[in-house]
Parts: structure tokens; sequence; C-alpha cells
């Protein structure tokens, strides 16, 4: 059988049927007739019919000058700096127009004065000619007039800049006069022209630096200041994109997304962070506030989502890609994800185990399920040793840098609390996913080895800058506590008792202040951390 | 390097005291870090198990991160950092992290025994300890 034919295809156009195309060609036709026509008709034509005609075209040029001056100040009132009005002329071809009607003039008045016949009929061509680019000139402040289509052009003017070593100084005082009037028109137009550059050309380093600073200021503002949070969420996801669909080939490369993912998961962390230290008082703007902290909870999980390689609840563009990372990149875009406490970031460990070990978890780290462990167990394209001593860093740095407790402080807890605990007891329970110890002489010799061993285990690649030995012994200190907790407070104690001086006391402290306890946290992570149907979780050999 | 690991591993089969001295611009090139590492897993396993030395004196750059030819003087800052803390650990062997302010002279070296005095003595006038700059305590206490 015959295949049918659908009775709805879509059958494209020809060149000359599409509407722009054959609108252009019209108006083509019409300028090249009246062009080639004028000269010929003005040949023959006497004197005075000459200054008549160029009364009316002169008649003409006022109308559409007039026209011209009421849309451009109603189109354009508000734009100074980016664009300027000198660039807005450029665009409308508003130079060459004014330059014809006043040659048009100048050479009408030397025809009446001389009465000049030529004079008169050249002076009517220029009329002419004036009142034809008038018309188009009209035409593009019009179209201009547009946001959406003069923001296409300052995005390419402004990638035009960024790629040429250009300075963005105009830009810089477009942002401040934003954001000193709090006005969240102008700043969206801005952050539309950052979000084109950044989704042509992702990969162009200054282009990444003005839009990390416009989002920075324009976040700080709605925080701070009195510009509004919905304009500062909205930037957040347009200026600096995790990953656009339409991006070259050579941006959705594993490498370049990798390098995304590290430098963009601390700044929207630092985003989070910030947020939630305004809920803690009392006068903070909250509904700004919460719409900022939404924004960066949502792009930073989206990163999270690219970094894995088989996300269950991606619904965005970040759903079709697979990435494939090296194991490097892996534990870097992971410590970048994790090391700053944003809700949700500790689903991560199941990503970084598919990239280590090649094969998704079956377990549940929530359940006590030894996923770290496991994938240092299994690790295939990292020796164990290496793969070790980073998973250990990157654990210590989670509990030095987290700023969450079990418990939820301030006016607006209400709004972080439950995440914020939940948080705390997961990332402890990845913690203890490294594997528990039999007694404090283990734990000891481990810490001992890892304080020596660990120094530059993590990478200080562009993203988060790496605690300094002391802060990273004392997170190894925190986190072989905890994985000591299940034999008792006696062994704890003596661990915290064979660190070195001051140590101990320390881990306590910080332990303390994550389990939001006084002092002594060893029955409250025991009753709220340990799982006590936990499995086959071995001690550490 | 590999020597060097070699002799500090021996020096430590003698039950003797050990000096050990890291300031030598070897320490700070870009593939120094494999040796480095080496050299502080030796002396944990020496901490944790050792029957050898009963005293190690390290002597270590006082001036990093700023006086280091290092391209990555962070690292090698948390290096002295990490090495002052480890000794600061109470285990089987006292250990004592001296650093010094001007390359000292040998700048890299192993020494055991009745070696270890006329070379601290050599060094002493660049030497500094962070917790204890008391020169004739460290002495008495080492030597």
């Amino acid at each position: 059988m015959a295949p049918s034919t659908s009775s709805t295809e879509v059958v494209a156009p020809t060149p000359l049927e599409h509407p722009r195309k054959r609108w252009r060609v019209t108006v083509f036709v019409l300028v090249s007739v009246v062009l080639c026509g004028a000269p010929a008709a003005l040949v023959g034509a006497d004197a005075s019919s000459a200054v008549t005609a160029s009364q009316l075209a002169s008649l003409y040029f006022g109308f559409l000058l007039s026209a011209a001056a009421i849309v451009f100040a109603v189109a354009f009132a508000n734009d100074r700096h980016w664009p300027s009005i000198r660039e807005i002329a450029r665009f409308c071809h508003l130079a060459p127009w004014l330059l014809l009607g006043g040659l048009a003039t100048v050479v009408s008045w030397y025809g009446s004065i001389l009465d000049s016949g030529l004079l008169a009929r050249i002076a009517a061509s220029l009329w002419l000619l004036s009142t034809l680019v008038g018309t188009s000139s009209l035409y593009l402040i019009v179209k201009y007039s547009n946001v959406d289509v003069m923001n296409r052009a300052m995005a390419h003017r402004l990638l035009a800049d960024l790629q040429e070593g250009r300075g963005t100084t105009a830009l810089d005082r477009a942002i401040r006069e934003a954001l000193a009037q709090n006005d969240p028109l102008r700043i969206q137009d801005l952050c539309d022209q950052i979000h084109l550059v950044q989704v042509r050309r992702p990969q162009l380093e200054a282009g990444f630096e003005v839009a990390l600073s416009f989002t920075r200021r324009v976040v700080y503002a709605a925080l701070h200041g009195a510009l509004d949070g919905p304009t500062a969420a909205h930037t957040i996801g347009q200026c600096l994109p995790g990953y656009v669909e339409s991006w070259p080939r050579e941006a959705r490369a594993p490498e370049f997304l990798a390098r995304r993912i590290r430098r963009l998961a601390p700044i929207y962390a630092e985003f989070e962070n910030e947020a939630r230290r305004q809920l803690e008082h009392a006068d903070a703007p909250l509904a700004d506030v919460l719409a900022v902290r939404h924004a960066a909870v949502a792009a930073h999980r989206a990163l999270g989502l690219l970094f894995d390689p088989e996300p269950k609840r991606a619904t965005g563009a970040e759903m079709d890609v697979a990435l494939e990372l090296t194991p490097d990149d892996a534990l870097a875009c992971y410590r970048a994800l994790s090391v700053h406490d944003v809700p949700g970031s500790d689903s991560g460990v199941y990503a970084v185990f598919q990239h280590l070990t090649g094969q998704r978890f079956g377990g549940n780290f929530f359940q006590e399920a030894p996923i770290l462990s496991d994938a240092i167990e299994a690790s295939v394209h990292l020796p164990r040793e290496r793969a070790r001593a980073t998973l250990e860093a990157i654990v210590a740095e989670q509990i030095i840098r987290c700023r969450s407790r079990m418990g939820g402080h301030g006016p607006h807890a209400r709004f972080f609390a439950s995440e914020a605990r939940t948080h705390v007891i997961a990332s402890l329970r990845i913690a203890r996913s490294l594997g528990l110890f039999d007694d404090h002489r283990t734990a000891l010799a481990s810490w001992l080895s890892l304080t020596a061993g660990t120094v530059g285990a993590v990478s200080d690649r562009e993203g988060v800058t790496p605690l300094s030995a002391l802060h990273m012994s004392l997170g190894l200190g925190c986190s072989h506590a905890l994985r000591l907790v299940d034999q008792g407070a006696a062994e704890v104690a003596d661990f915290l008792a064979s660190l070195p001086p001051g140590m101990g006391g320390a881990v306590a402290r910080r332990l303390s202040h994550l389990a939001d306890v006084s002092d002594q946290p060893w029955s409250t992570l025991t009753e709220d951390v340990i799982v006590h149907t936990r499995g086959s979780h071995g001690p550490v050999r | 390097m590999d020597q060097f690991v070699e002799s500090l591993r021996a020096a430590f089969t003698t039950g003797e005291p050990v000096l050990l001295v890291q300031c030598g611009p070897t320490w700070f090139g870009a593939g120094a870090w494999t040796a480095i590492m080496g050299v502080e897993r030796l002396i944990v396993e020496e901490q944790l198990h050792g029957g050898g030395p009963p005293t190690l004196i390290r002597v270590l750059p006082y001036d990093l991160p700023t006086g280091s030819a290092s391209s990555d003087t962070r690292r090698h800052a948390d290096w002295v950092a990490s090495a002052a803390l480890t000794a600061a650990t109470p285990t089987r062997i006292t250990v004592s992290v001296w650093l010094s302010t001007r390359i000292p002279d040998p700048a890299d070296c192993v020494a055991i025994g009745q070696d270890i005095q006329p070379l601290l003595l050599r060094m002493r006038p660049h030497l500094i300890a962070p917790d204890d700059p008391d020169w004739g305590h460290i002495a008495q206490c080492t030597i």
C-alpha cells in the first residue's frame, strides 16, 4: 500500500513567499522606481516645478522629523549610558538622514537666491532622497523601540566589546544607575542582554565575569537593598545558566560543563547562604529574600542534576545530558557542589559514586548505606588510596563549612529549619559512610595519616578555595569522632584526648554546634544521626 | 629524593635520635610532592608503629609562602602546618618541628645520634619554634 499523505502537511514557503521577504522586495522595487524615475522626471522639469516638488518633500520631511522626535523621546527617554543616545542614533541612521536634509536645505537656499534651475532640480532630488532615508530611519526608530530588538542589538554590541577586549564602562554605569534607582525593568533588560551573551558565547571568560559581577550586584541589592526579589531571582537563572540546550558543541563538552559546575556551584551556594543569613534578622524583607533563596537553590539543584549521569527527577534540559567525567573532574565537581551546605546538595554523592565506579549505587545513604567506602573500594580509574584521601578531605570540608544546624534559629527559622536539619543529618551520615572505627587507636592512626597526607588532596582549581591545614585536620577529627560514636562515649573521649592539645575540644565544640547542643553532642548524635537498623556497614580496616 | 627517603628509613632503624632537615629548593619543585608525601607517610608510620628513634627533630623552612620558590606556596605552607600538627600528636616518638628563617647549611640532610648537635648549633641563629622559642629547652630535650 502506498503511504498516505497527511492533509495537514506543512509545506515550507519558497523564499519569496515568506511575508517579510515579500515586503522587503516590494519596498526595494518602490525605492528603485522612485530613485530611477525621479531624476528622469526632474531633468525635463522647470525651476518652479522643481521648487514646488522640494516644498512638498520638505513638508513630508518635517512630518517625519516630528514623528521621529516623538517616538524617540517616548521610547528612549531613560537611555543615557547603555545604549547611549549616540548608539541609538547610529542604529536608526539619524546622522545620514539629517545630513541629507541639511544639504537639501542649503542647496534649495542657493537655488532660490541664485535663481538657478539646476540647483532647484538638485535640491528637489536631495529632498526626495532625504525623505526616503527619513522614512527608513523612522521605521528603525519604531523597530528599536521594541525592547527585544534593542536587547538583541545591545547583546551583539556587548559581545563584540568583550571579544575585542574593549572596556565595559558604559554598561557598568547603566548597571549602577539601574541599581541606584531600583529599576526592575532596566535590570531585566540588562539581564536579557547578558543572558544572550551567555547563550551565544558561554566560553568567553570576560562574558562570564560580566555576568557574575552583574548577578552578584543584583542579588545583594535585593538582599540588602530595596530591589525586588523576583528580579534578582530571575537574574540568577538567566545570567548564570549552568547549561543551555542551544550552546555550541564545544560548550557542551564534558570538560567545559565540569568547569561550569565547579565555578557556578559555590556562587549559587553563596547566594543561598547569604539569603539564609538575612532570614536570621526579624526585619528582613521576607518575600524578596525567599525569592532569591528559592532561585539559588533551584539553580544549584539544576547543577546537581547536570552532574548526575542518571538523574531521577530532572525535568529541564539537564535531563538530556549524560555527563562522562574523569575521576578528578568528578571529585572536583562533587566538592564544589557539596562543600557549601545547600539543601539537597547531599544527593550529589550518588553521582560521584557513578562517576568513580561506572555503576549506579543501589542503596540509600540516608539509611547509612556505606556509599563512600563502597565508592573507594569499587573505584575503577583512580587508585583507592587517592580516592580515599580526596573523599576524606571533601567530607572534612563539608563538616567545617556547614552553616546549618540540626535546630532552627531566628525569627524566620520555619522557612529553612526542617531542610537544614535534614541536610546536617545527611552530611553526617555521608561522613559515616566512609567507614566506622572499632576503637580510638584505629581512628587516631587514620586521622594522623590523613592529616599528614591530605594536604593538597583537594585541588585549588577555580571554585572553592581549600581550607587551611588546621581546619582540614579539625574536620578530619570531626568525621573520625562521628565514626567512633557507635563504640561509646569513652572511646570517643579517648580519641579526642589523643589528638594534639586543643584539637579534641575543638572537635567536640564543632560537632556540638552542628547538633545544636551546648556541650557533649554524643548522645544527640547517637540518637539522631545513627540509623540503628544499619546493615552491613563494617568497620574501617 | 628516593635516596633521601631511604636514608631516613635507615636512620629510623638505628634507634637513635634523628635530625631531618628539608629546606632545600628540591622540595619546592613541581615534582616534589610525591617525595614529600613519602617522607610524611614514613614519619606517621614511625609515630604509630615504629620501635625506632625516641626523638625526631625536624627543620622546615619558616618563610613559606613568601620566601618559597614553589609554584604552589599554599600547598607547601599547609605541608609545614600539618607537619607541626602531626608532631603535636602524642605518639610513641617525640617529634619536634623547628623552622629555619634562612636556608641552612646543609639545606637537606638526615643525621643521627652524635652528628645532630653540631649541625643544630650551626643552624641555631636562624631557628625558631612556633610554640616554644626556648632553644635551651629544646636542646636539652632532644639532644
